[in-house]
């Protein structure tokens, strides 16, 4: 069904900022179409991976390297922007752009001169944003901004999304109607991802792999294959599933372990 | 309904603190001995402008201080805000010029306003420089410090989605600064017309100064207050006139239901 061949393929990647070694020689593969989450602690660094894949930090001069190509500090890791459709944990959307002009500064940027207008209008519609597409984001509540932002990030248009902490701070319902759309876009428009969360469940209905970091500094301690949604094309599907609940005990038995041994 | 008795009600209560003024110092002139010589009074300040608005040269004079500090009030906006914004684009020149910058602002422009007449003559021309000159500086410094207040997380945003400087600078660092370029401008009236006063007090012949200095020349301290009086009606107009710019350039900020 997949085809496997890795499509991202991070090495020995080291970052750490001022003698504090944040990220230790983390090592992923990410296949074609695949979704990854991405679990552990909070402040282990799991932001700070996305952001040194996206070209925003500069990873340690100490052999990182990313899709074979070694990382330099001080040489451009820039180049790297750009190429992944990133959704940051706030929103930020620009204060000064209408929720449609917000979407469309992708195309700005892209300067390829075609601008998708209808194409943005969808999008937000698909979010249940139809009729706000002129409302400027300090009028709309902290929900919709959330959708907001992540109708930007399915718009871009390239073929790996990170999407960190996509579903934080919003509530239950709302959490689950999101998992859904996220995971529908995700596989209609074929694309691969790596979700950052904090909640084992939605780890668990979303994802095909799991992969847990371990505190500072984060190494990969651990992986679990999940891929529940896929059975029935539906993350909802899969959370009232058995085996939902045994990953999920695995996931909390797993967190306490790795607690116990950390203490 | 309620709302507009409610505005109404504000636009009275501003009124009030004005004519409270007007009537105890119209009252303290008349009770104290030669109140009105060294005090003027609300009816003396009109009777000395009235006859110079019917024949039109408190209007004039008027006309031409609005003129020459609007002028400079236009110029010194301009150049201060294209180079505190390129100040922003280019860090390095930024470090460099900053003592110069510093300097520079800190200079009084009394001092330097004998040199601009002495160059550009006792026209309206010097006056304009000096109101630049007295803005240009702060509309400098409010244009950098503002780029450089802007939000790092908007520009990581745009840098992720593969934007390069200049995009970042046109699409995030620039309508993030407009906020603080109307706080600079707003303060910038003031000096603006500070500086055209400036330099119509040292030498000049037409003018609200020009009035002022002749005014005063003859102890006529009615007429003084009356050029007074038209200075400050200048500076409401310019300061009304930003207030509406403004809200035609940011209006993601006042459009919240």
């Amino acid at each position: 069904m997949k085809d496997k061949a890795p499509y991202l393929v991070i090495k020995d990647l080291t970052v750490s900022f001022n003698d504090l070694v944040v990220l230790d020689k983390i090592n992923l593969k990410v296949e074609k179409e695949e979704i990854i989450a991405l679990i552990g602690p909070s402040g282990c660094g799991k932001s700070t991976l996305l952001n040194t894949i996206a070209g925003i930090y500069m990873p340690d001069n100490n052999g990182t390297r990313i899709d074979g190509q070694f990382m330099l500090k001080g040489e451009n890791n820039l180049g790297r922007r750009g190429k992944y459709a990133y959704m940051f944990q706030e929103d930020r959307l620009l204060p000064w752009r209408t929720l449609l002009n917000n979407l469309i500064i992708v195309d700005e940027i892209n300067a390829s001169g075609n601008i998708r207008k209808e194409e943005a209008k969808r999008q937000l519609a698909k979010m249940g944003l139809s009729g706000f597409e002129n409302y400027f984001p300090k009028q709309l509540s902290g929900g919709m901004k959330k959708r907001a932002a992540l109708a930007r990030t399915f718009f871009m248009p390239n073929d790996i999304i990170f999407l960190d902490e996509p579903l934080a701070s919003v509530d239950y319902s709302l959490k689950l109607d999101l998992e859904r759309y996220i995971y529908k876009e995700l596989v209609d428009s074929k694309r691969t991802a790596i979700i950052v969360t904090h909640e084992y469940d939605t780890a668990a209905a979303l994802a095909d792999r799991i992969i847990v970091l371990s505190s500072r500094p984060a190494r990969v301690c651990g992986e679990f294959e999940a891929g529940m949604a896929r059975k029935d094309n539906d993350p909802l599907m899969a959370r009232k599933s058995e085996d939902f609940f045994r990953l999920t005990t695995k996931l909390i038995e797993f967190a306490g372990i790795s607690n116990a041994s950390n203490n | 309904m309620h709302q507009i008795t409610k505005n109404k009600m504000l636009t009275l209560a501003k009124i009030i603190p004005l004519i409270i003024f007007i009537i105890i110092w119209e009252f303290l002139a008349k009770v104290i001995e030669n109140g009105t010589f060294f005090f003027g009074s609300p009816s003396s300040v009109m009777q000395s402008i009235y006859p110079r608005i019917v024949n039109g040269t408190f209007f004039v004079n008027s006309a031409i201080t609005f003129y020459e500090a609007f002028l400079g009030f236009i110029i010194g906006n301009i150049i201060g805000t294209t180079v505190g914004l390129l100040l922003w684009y280019f860090p390095i020149a930024a470090k460099i010029s900053r003592p110069y910058i510093i300097a520079l602002g800190s200079i009084p422009i009394f001092a330097v306003s004998p040199i601009v007449i002495i160059w550009f003559g006792i026209g309206i021309t010097s006056k304009v420089i000096l109101a630049a000159l007295s803005t240009v500086v702060i509309a400098t410094v409010q244009a950098f410090e503002g780029a450089s207040q802007t939000n790092n997380k908007l520009l990581d945003q745009l840098y992720s989605m593969g934007a390069d400087k200049y995009q970042t600078f046109k699409m995030v660092v620039i309508p993030s600064t407009v906020a603080w370029l109307f706080a600079g401008y707003k303060m910038n009236v003031a000096f603006a017309l500070l500086g055209a006063f400036i330099g119509e007090f040292i030498s000049s012949e037409k003018g609200l100064g020009h009035m002022i200095i002749m005014a005063m020349g003859l102890f006529n301290i009615p007429l003084v207050l009356g050029g007074v009086l038209g200075i400050s009606l200048i500076s409401i107009m310019l300061t009304t006139l930003i207030g509406w710019f403004q809200k035609l350039v940011i209006p993601w900020n006042n459009k919240i239901n």
